[in-house]
């Protein structure tokens, strides 16, 4: 009866996967880089390991019940998500990412319903909201990989309606061909040439054959990449490839976290949406990545009639201008369609600033609660309390994960006054 | 596979099955600015006044449906504090009723008149809180609701006096789009002060900003505007501001720019290019781009 099913399973709860991604700088076995070498113990195979029952892990307590230990592991799997870098480290907060979906025959397997590429534009589109939502002056440009060719989905552009709308079309489509690794990595680093040095370039690949079908070698273009700077993170849909490894881990400096093979579903959302959150800058790439960019801040305009605006030639009331020149553009952030300015809003500054001043992680307490403790945010009663380092205030699991991930405020250091 | 199990049809047809119409319980978050300074500034009008308006339209939104809910928080320089409902509520029953009152309304008056009274009473020189800190709490108490409730459906109301600390700008400014992830409407209801970045918080989250001219009429502001629920609003022709202040401001000289510089690596505002190195974060620029024929 010892069948797979069960270990798969529980490599995920205990966690054999996460902790690479949630140290991004983390080095390990540093064969490539050189520069590594802290952290190099042998990782040994997964069935080497010990066997592990997700059965045996639920004990009974005391009355016989097994409410608190489901409780209790809900609430751990609620605190893996939260539980974020907070080190203060250099991001590259304008960021150019080239989004490589794979379109291939692989994509056309039901191991994930309906298949795999309907999965994947789901969370696709997902990402893209978020992706804008916390990088609102980034830009994204969508390539896929299909019969051997790599086809452009969507160009480098900063609305993400744009890619939205590219996204669904790509519903109708199936899977097809071979997927070439090399052709969609030559695209992207093409369509991230002109991106000025301040600006990231990254590349997103989800890959889900294990096959590449290039046309010539692929180590020179791994080469060229490194000398342009781009970062290529992978999440591959079917097992870990040796080129993409190789791949990830000499694009970014000897990290090999980058580089990892969804577990299920849920596990393939979360490493898409974490790609939302900025990259840390490697010190020695740092000072060639920052400058210092005009932008203008536009002002928003409701006239009494309809006027065209210059970017989509729409009738619009409601509208901004642009400082430097007077066009009108119907959205903002958005390149001045006369004079190439980039504009924005202060807010949409604003928006980047938690990834600047990230949150600290809230610890658990382990003292003994009184009866009445209840959670400072929200005051439900506390089981367990979940500490800000900082004010000390205690709060419950449902606040600590909320706070961590949409609020990035801590209700208790907020109530300090000046 | 109806014919297998045709319960479903047996009680539609006894009229059993009917969903009850009922629209979706709505929790209404009011945050009161209890900052003794500011009401102190207004002329010739008055907290105990502004309150019993206040609590016109709380029994008001109580009243609309059996499911609607409504919390008080408020804020002064000691910090920002929920006043309804309390941590160890009295149960119903306790409430000693004077005449006929519905019991929720005598209950929730008692305690929030109370609690707003002795907030004002605090004396707290030259220290203020942030709007950032009572909208923090505001938001975890709804979100708890709203886990605990599903379909709730949450706005949160401001009634400020005063202007706001520069300093927490950047909390403010994530309690807002933290409320707008969330479709949580914030109205501002402006009595005093300077103006401050709430026109922002309303404009980006759907609520209404309304600066308050005529404090006289504070019940019709606050029965035709305010009660209102976001979705019914839109069909209706409302008192708004259209002019919000978007302006950039220098983080140097605090002028307003049009036309800035942005480190790219803190994203702070500059008027004039800094020569070599940015001034808040201290990296140095990259020099290798062309010189702007300017």
């Amino acid at each position: 009866m010892d069948d797979s099913d069960d270990e798969y399973v529980d490599s995920y709860a205990v966690d054999s996967v996460q902790p690479r991604q949630r140290h991004p700088r983390r080095k390990r076995d540093g064969k490539s880089s050189g520069d590594a070498g802290a952290d190099s113990q042998p990782q040994g195979y997964a069935w080497e390991d010990e066997y592990h029952r997700s059965w045996d892990v639920v004990q009974e307590d005391s009355g016989g019940s097994l409410a608190g230990v489901v409780a209790g592991m809900v609430e751990q799997a609620k605190r893996k998500r939260v539980l974020h870098d907070t080190r203060p480290v250099q991001r590259g907060i304008i960021r150019n990412i080239v989004l490589i979906l794979d379109m291939s025959f692989a994509m056309a397997d039901v191991d994930m319903r309906p298949n795999r590429l309907q999965v994947m534009i789901n969370y696709a589109i997902e990402f893209v909201n978020e992706y804008f939502n916390q990088n609102p002056i980034s830009q994204l440009a969508i390539v896929g990989m299909r019969d051997g060719i790599a086809v452009l989905v969507s160009p480098l552009d900063g609305n993400p309606n744009v890619h939205l709308d590219n996204l669904q079309a790509l519903r109708k489509q199936y899977g097809s061909g071979v997927p070439s690794l090399q052709n969609a990595l030559e695209m992207a680093k093409v369509i991230l040439m002109h991106v000025p040095s301040h600006c990231t370039k990254e590349v997103l690949l989800i890959f889900g054959a294990l096959m590449s079908s290039d046309p010539g070698d692929i180590n020179k273009t791994i080469s060229d990449l490194v000398l342009n700077k781009i970062r290529v993170r992978i999440i591959g849909l079917a097992a870990q490839v040796a080129v993409c490894q190789r791949l990830t881990a000499e694009t970014n400096f000897g990290d090999k976290s980058m580089y990892n093979v969804v577990l299920n579903e849920a596990h393939f959302r979360d490493l898409f949406l974490e790609s939302t959150t900025p990259l840390s800058i490697n010190k020695l790439a740092a000072r060639s990545q920052s400058a210092c960019v005009e932008m203008g801040f536009a002002s928003r305009v409701n006239e009494a009639k309809p006027s065209l605006c210059t970017c989509h030639g729409r009738l619009t009331k409601r509208s901004y201008t642009c400082p430097r020149c007077l066009a009108k553009v119907c959205s903002l952030p958005m390149v001045c369609p006369c004079c190439q300015l980039t504009l924005i809003l202060s807010t949409h500054l604003a928006r980047s600033y938690h990834h600047l001043f990230p949150l600290e992680n809230f610890e658990r307490k382990e003292t003994n609660l009184e009866p009445s403790a209840s959670c400072f945010g929200c005051m439900t009663p506390l089981d367990h309390a979940y500490a800000c380092p900082k004010c000390h205030n205690s709060f419950c699991i449902d606040c600590d994960v909320y706070c961590h991930e949409s609020l990035h405020n801590c209700p208790g250091c907020e109530a300090i006054t000046t | 596979m109806d014919g297998v199990d045709d319960t479903s049809a047996v009680l539609q047809a006894a009229g059993l099955h009917q969903p009850p119409v009922e629209e979706a319980p709505s929790l209404l978050c009011v945050i009161i600015d209890t900052h003794a300074e500011g009401w102190h500034k207004l002329e010739g009008w008055s907290f105990k006044e502004t309150m019993a308006s206040v609590m016109v339209l709380l029994n008001a939104h109580m009243a609309l449906s059996n499911a609607n809910d409504v919390a008080v928080l408020g804020f002064n320089g000691m910090g920002p504090r929920m006043v309804y409902p309390q941590k160890e509520d009295a149960p119903l029953s306790d409430v000693k009723l004077e005449g006929t009152m519905y019991r929720q309304f005598h209950k929730m008056d008692k305690t929030v008149l109370a609690a707003l009274a002795t907030q004002l009473q605090e004396t707290t020189v030259n220290k203020h809180c942030s709007i950032s800190a009572p909208l923090t709490l505001a938001l975890c108490y709804t979100q708890r609701i709203m886990r605990q409730r599903p379909g709730t459906r949450g706005r949160i109301l401001l009634v400020s006096v005063t202007g706001d600390v520069p300093s927490k700008y950047i909390s403010t400014m994530n309690s807002i789009f933290a409320a707008q992830k969330a479709h949580i409407p914030i109205d501002v209801c402006k009595l005093g002060g300077e103006k401050t970045n709430l026109q922002q918080a309303a404009d980006f989250t759907g609520g209404a900003y309304i600066d308050i001219a005529h404090p006289r009429g504070l019940v019709q502001y606050f029965m035709s505007t305010f009660l209102i629920d976001p979705a019914t609003r839109q069909m209706l022709n409302q008192a708004t501001q259209p002019e919000v202040d978007f302006r950039a401001v220098c983080f140097l000289t605090k002028e307003v720019v049009e036309i800035g510089h942005v480190c790219s690596v803190c994203l702070c505002i500059m008027k004039d290019e800094p020569d070599g190195s940015c001034p808040i974060c201290h990296t140095v620029f990259e020099s290798t781009q062309l010189p702007s024929f300017t």
